[in-house]
């Protein structure tokens, strides 16, 4: 059964199905009967090199051909050769390699592609201009190609897959070989294209902020396999039940209070205010018990992070033990993991088994 | 909105056609590409340039000289010299057109090798796969090029020529007397063109680098030749030319231009037959390597 994501955006239909993909180069397993419903909006495809991203692009295009399973972008199938023109005519794709071609302008090459893909002489230039306008080569467009930076032609390349207003984008490493600025801006209209434009993105990367900043879902490929798919949300928000916890008072209570709860915490910073006035700052982690005992003639502040049992249905007893600890609640949040210690938590399950 | 620039996003409110010629701007952006290096072109269409201006004048000279000195030696004699000129005249053009394969082999070679290596080498073909395209519309659009390239030094000096002879000539006396010439121009053209063109396209599909299609055009052909020559010296069998295309092309000519002494022996017809052969096996490495690149297995 494939796997639906389970998501906001799932009352749609899905704009990829895979369903039990296997694809094989000789002896290497690339695609391990992969089985996924992604849905619309933007969505990273994350995994490490050689999790088999590209390759599955490549099929959904149809430039590759599984050996077993079906495939569906946008309810078209790209086994039969009308499905392929059908897909291609919607999507758009940014490769991960350079594959521009020597010797042509940014105008050329995008009117070019934009009349391949089906686009009238004119619109296909007035296409081009937009598009080069929008990923931001306005000045750049005349200039030959062998003249670009690595960041220009890979703002070339984005405005060559959006030149006929595809529905969805298969994005392959879209910030390889940027500097942080580049890929601050390429992420910015990745971003815009999928949370503004309404476009279907399926982003491929293995840099996961990369992911993190531009996409609602992810699927996390390892080894030719989905290791996990969702929403990021959810996904790094039941990852660990911890709260972050600031108060201000007699930290020493608080934390026998939390003690006494059996809960595990960590100070991560403390201040303590002698009472002349005078602030010094005693800072750093401690786990467990109470681990430094500070002047009750002093007033502290300090910020925690508290680990939950399991068992805890919220945060509620966290609040009775500052009530009890006769400190002041200055904040309480709960504590996301970042989609970086899902991935590798991931992986080291997958390792293990 | 992308903060990178000011610009917004424009949704394409027109609709996507799915043209009967979408070989057409592939062809037109690769002309465009390869004429962008002057070099090549000046050194590649000089001489062909120059060629069919001379060739042109003397033409056209011949005509007019005739003209100016003749005109009292009665009806008969002026029908002879007539006669006589447009013989002479069609063997320039005949002396013309081969001089010409010798460049549209060069131009074709030159212009044709990278059409798709280069494509494989950058990887190029991925972005034009990636759209609604055919491998026989790719095929179509580096075809267009060759035979472009091809046709600039075959059909366009030849219908010049043969239009400054007719031109030249009393009362269009060659268009009228000489018409098969314009016909075997254009077969001429057309078969060089097309022949020359398949193979240096599969050269090109085979490798990723231009130089090398460049370098197995010119050492499969030469090859090919010196053993025609060889198999022809020592087994004193003519068939031998068919291992040849380009043998195979003059011989094809001469029969075209209905040479009296051909100065290659071999039957034209079996020449043609190896023509289309090689044609087509030249057109099935072609159509299996876009296969690979259009979808992989």
């Amino acid at each position: 059964m494939p796997l639906a994501m389970e998501t906001s955006s799932t009352t749609h239909a899905p704009v990829i199905e895979l369903d039990s993909v296997q694809k094989r180069y000789g002896k290497f397993l690339a695609l391990d009967g992969m089985s996924v419903k992604v849905p619309s909006g933007p969505v990273g495809l994350l995994g490490p090199n050689g999790a088999g991203k590209t390759t599955l692009i490549k099929i959904l295009l149809g430039l590759l051909r599984a050996n077993r399973g079906s495939v569906q972008v946008l309810g078209k199938s790209p086994k039969s050769r009308a499905g392929r023109l059908a897909i291609r005519t919607v999507v758009g794709y940014m490769p991960e390699s350079d594959c521009l071609i020597p010797g042509l302008n940014a105008v050329e090459l995008v009117s070019t592609l934009g009349r391949l893909t089906g686009l009238a002489r004119n619109d296909s230039m007035t296409r081009a201009h937009e598009v080069l306008d929008y990923v931001g080569l306005e000045e750049a467009r005349y200039r030959n190609l062998d003249e670009y930076s690595t960041g220009m032609k890979q703002r070339l390349k984005l405005a060559q897959a959006l030149v006929h207003d595809p529905q969805l984008l298969l994005l392959d490493e879209p910030t390889n070989g940027l500097d942080p600025r580049g890929r601050k801006e390429m992420l910015e209209l990745v971003h815009d294209l999928g949370h503004n434009q309404g476009k279907d993105v399926l982003l491929c990367s293995h840099l996961l902020p990369d992911v993190e900043r531009t996409c609602r879902d992810v699927i996390v490929l390892n080894k030719g396999r989905i290791a996990q798919s969702g929403s990021i949300a959810e996904m790094t928000q039941v990852a660990d039940n911890e709260v972050s916890v600031v108060i201000r008072g007699e930290v020493a209570a608080f934390e026998r209070e939390l003690e006494l709860l059996g809960f595990d915490y960590k100070s991560k910073e403390r201040t303590a205010v002698a009472s002349g006035g005078e602030a010094g700052n005693v800072s750093g982690a401690v786990s467990g018990s109470v681990s430094e005992s500070v002047s009750e003639s002093v007033s502290n502040s300090g910020a925690y992070r508290v680990q939950l049992p399991a068992q805890a249905e919220d945060s509620d007893s966290v609040l009775g033990a500052v009530h009890r600890a006769g400190c002041a609640l200055l904040s309480m949040d709960r504590i996301q993991s970042s989609l970086d210690d899902v991935f590798l938590r991931l992986l080291r399950d997958e390792g293990a088994n | 909105m992308a903060t990178t620039n000011t610009e917004v996003y424009r949704r394409f409110e027109g609709t996507l056609r799915r043209h009967p010629f979408r070989f057409v701007p592939l062809t037109l952006s690769a002309i465009r590409t390869l004429t962008k290096r002057k070099l090549p072109l000046i050194l590649l269409y000089l001489p062909p340039v120059i060629t069919t201006i001379v060739m042109c004048s003397m033409v056209y000279l011949k005509f007019s000289l005739s003209a100016l000195s003749g005109g009292s030696d009665g009806q008969g004699a002026m029908g002879m010299q007539m006669a006589q000129q447009l013989l002479e005249t069609r063997g320039l053009i005949e002396q013309f057109v081969y001089t010409m394969g010798v460049f549209v082999l060069l131009i074709i070679a030159w212009f044709g090798s990278g059409l798709i290596a280069e494509d494989r080498r950058h990887k190029a073909h991925l972005m034009y796969f990636a759209r609604p395209l055919t491998k026989f519309d790719y095929f179509l659009g580096k075809f267009g090029v060759t035979l472009f390239f091809g046709m600039l030094v075959t059909l366009v000096p030849f219908l010049l020529i043969c239009l400054m002879a007719s031109i030249a000539s009393p009362d269009w006396a060659f268009a009228k007397e000489e018409t098969d010439v314009f016909g075997a121009c254009v077969i001429f053209g057309l078969m060089w063109t097309v022949v020359l063109s398949l193979l240096v396209l599969a050269a090109s599909s085979l490798v990723k680098k231009r130089n090398h299609a460049l370098l197995g055009i010119f050492g499969a052909g030469m090859s090919l030749l010196v053993i025609s020559e060889i198999a022809q010296d020592v087994t004193r069998d003519a068939r031998f030319t068919l291992i040849s295309p380009l043998d195979n092309l003059v011989l094809f000519s001469e029969w075209i231009f209905e040479k009296d002494r051909p100065p290659l022996e071999g039957d034209p017809a079996y020449a043609l037959v190896a023509l289309a052969a090689m044609s087509l096996a030249a057109f099935a490495v072609i159509m299996s390597r876009l296969r690979r690149m259009e979808v992989q297995g």
